[in-house]
């Protein structure tokens, strides 16, 4: 296999950061979607799955922790700390990249991948998981399993805008909101009043000024 | 399918519900010259929004006519009359509803399904031709009939995945409407929604049936008591139209707009006042102004 920094241009000291913002540049630009055509398809699609093995295999070997990266002041600090603190940081480090990894793919609409990997740490069972997991179901329009996620994890973790957020708009819409519907505001017509009577304030002013001259 | 996608009469314009009118006639016509009588008597509201939905896409002709036909032999209505607008949505009507009668085949008795036996032969060679015309859409229909099947059979109560079927194949007919990519993934996530709406409201309608019979419904699975799996109905159906709104909203039609907001906004969300008993116990009512 090819080395998976050089398909991603990246150098193999990059920060992860780097390497994400490469690999959604990349799969941007190699997205089927983008290449409608039956000769460029092939070679995108080929091109796509060696991208997407790349960014998994580095994310993999970062993860585990075998590589030694004397930018990272995060693995520094750690290997200063004592044990138990290093043990415990790193595992969450570790649950926060798979759950930055699994975004990554919902953005880029890979959802089964996103939903496989969401399986995969079902014991997890945190607010982060329950709102992912709740995207891939909104998606998929299982609107009843999303709300009850959705729900989840905001009794999980009740401070967390994003989840409120989401929330809040599942349960407009399941009290009957409609967006963008048009017979929702009726009292239309105190605006044609409002505008008309801000029009005549208009004509006064401007004749008091035009006296004034 | 079922003839929950309907417009809300009552606050429909008149010119609006002529031209409404002509979509249903037109497509019932096209019908009848093109796959026989039989398929003119089970046209559903649902085909005559895809029908709208296809031409707010692609239109070309705008004459309406009047015309008389054998189900109103006496009044001349409006028809819309360049057929072949309407073929693509014909041949998708004739194709549910023959994989429709097949289900109710499934679902009967020896002998209550005589009657179904025996359209089904009738229908066969239509079908064949109409699967012709529109072969992935056929082949998707019958994938997800089995799959609807294999649900009953295992009476599965999630209510997400007892609306699968029914939903992939509404998305499966919009989806072909458009060419264009991104209204493609528009249409098959509203039509998704649509589709998931219609299961849940004829499940929501039959519910009573369905308890005395003893018959499968994802409602009764997981509620005993009616009401609640009334409101649990009602509050998914609010879900799905909600978000339909939203991939609505984002299709940006233009040339049935006032149609298609009546449809979307106000006849699908009172199916309930639209429902036959409905009608039938407000003629009788005396109205309070």
């Amino acid at each position: 296999m090819n080395d998976p920094y050089r398909v991603l241009g990246v150098s193999p000291q990059a920060t992860d950061e780097e390497i994400k913002t490469a690999y959604r540049n990349l799969s941007k630009k190699y997205h089927p979607d983008h290449n409608a055509d039956s000769i460029m398809e092939e070679i995108a699609n080929e091109k796509m799955a060696e991208i997407n093995a790349a960014y998994d295999t580095i994310m993999n070997m970062r993860r585990n922790g075998n590589f030694n990266n004397a930018n990272n002041n995060n693995y520094n600090s750690y290997n200063s700390n004592n044990n138990n603190n290093y043990n415990y940081n790193n595992y969450n480090n570790m649950s926060n990249s798979i759950y930055s990894e699994i975004r990554t793919y919902i953005e880029h609409g890979n959802y089964t991948a996103a939903d496989n990997m969401l399986e995969q740490n079902r014991n997890d069972g945190n607010a982060e998981w329950n709102f992912l997991k709740a995207t891939i179901c909104l998606s998929r329009g299982w609107m009843n399993d999303a709300y009850s996620y959705y729900e989840k994890a905001v009794r999980l973790d009740p401070y967390n805008r994003e989840y409120q957020m989401a929330f809040s708009q599942m349960k407009n819409k399941r009290s009957g909101q409609m967006y963008g519907n048009p017979y929702r505001n009726n009292n239309n017509t105190n605006d044609t009043v409002n505008t008309l009577c801000n029009l005549c304030q208009c004509l006064i002013c401007a004749d008091c000024l035009c006296d004034c001259i | 399918m079922f003839g929950y996608i309907r417009p809300f009469k009552p606050h429909m314009r008149y010119y609006e519900y002529e031209i409404y009118n002509s979509f249903y006639c037109g497509l019932c016509k096209n019908l009848g010259k093109k796959y026989g009588l039989l398929f003119k008597l089970m046209l559903s509201y649902d085909f005559a929004f895809l029908g709208i939905l296809y031409n707010s896409y692609n239109f070309k002709c705008n004459t309406i006519e009047r015309q008389r036909c054998i189900i109103h032999p006496f009044k001349k209505r409006a028809c819309l009359c360049c057929t072949n607008n309407l073929d693509y949505t014909s041949a998708a009507a004739v194709i549910s509803v023959y994989h429709k009668i097949c289900d109710e085949i499934q679902d009967r008795g020896a002998i209550a399904s005589l009657f179904f036996r025996i359209m089904r032969r009738f229908m066969k060679k239509s079908y064949i031709r109409a699967s012709e015309k529109l072969p992935s859409i056929a082949e998707k229909i019958e994938h997800y009939m089995k799959m609807q099947i294999k649900i009953e059979e295992e009476k599965i109560s999630s209510i997400d995945l007892a609306c699968e079927p029914t939903a992939q194949i509404m998305a499966a007919i919009a989806e072909n409407i458009s060419d264009n990519d991104n209204d493609k993934k528009n249409l098959s996530q509203f039509a998704y929604h649509l589709g998931r709406f219609i299961y849940i409201a004829d499940a929501y309608d039959d519910i009573e049936r369905d308890q005395k019979k003893g018959n499968y419904n994802p409602l009764l699975l997981n509620f005993d008591d009616i009401s609640q799996a009334k409101q649990f109905a009602l509050q998914n159906i609010n879900m799905s139209l909600g978000e339909a709104a939203e991939y609505y909203v984002k299709l940006n039609l233009t040339k049935f707009r006032s149609i298609t907001d009546n449809i979307v906004y106000l006849g699908m969300p009172n199916f309930r006042a639209m429902n036959k008993k409905e009608i039938r116990k407000n003629r009788k009512a005396k109205v309070e102004i």
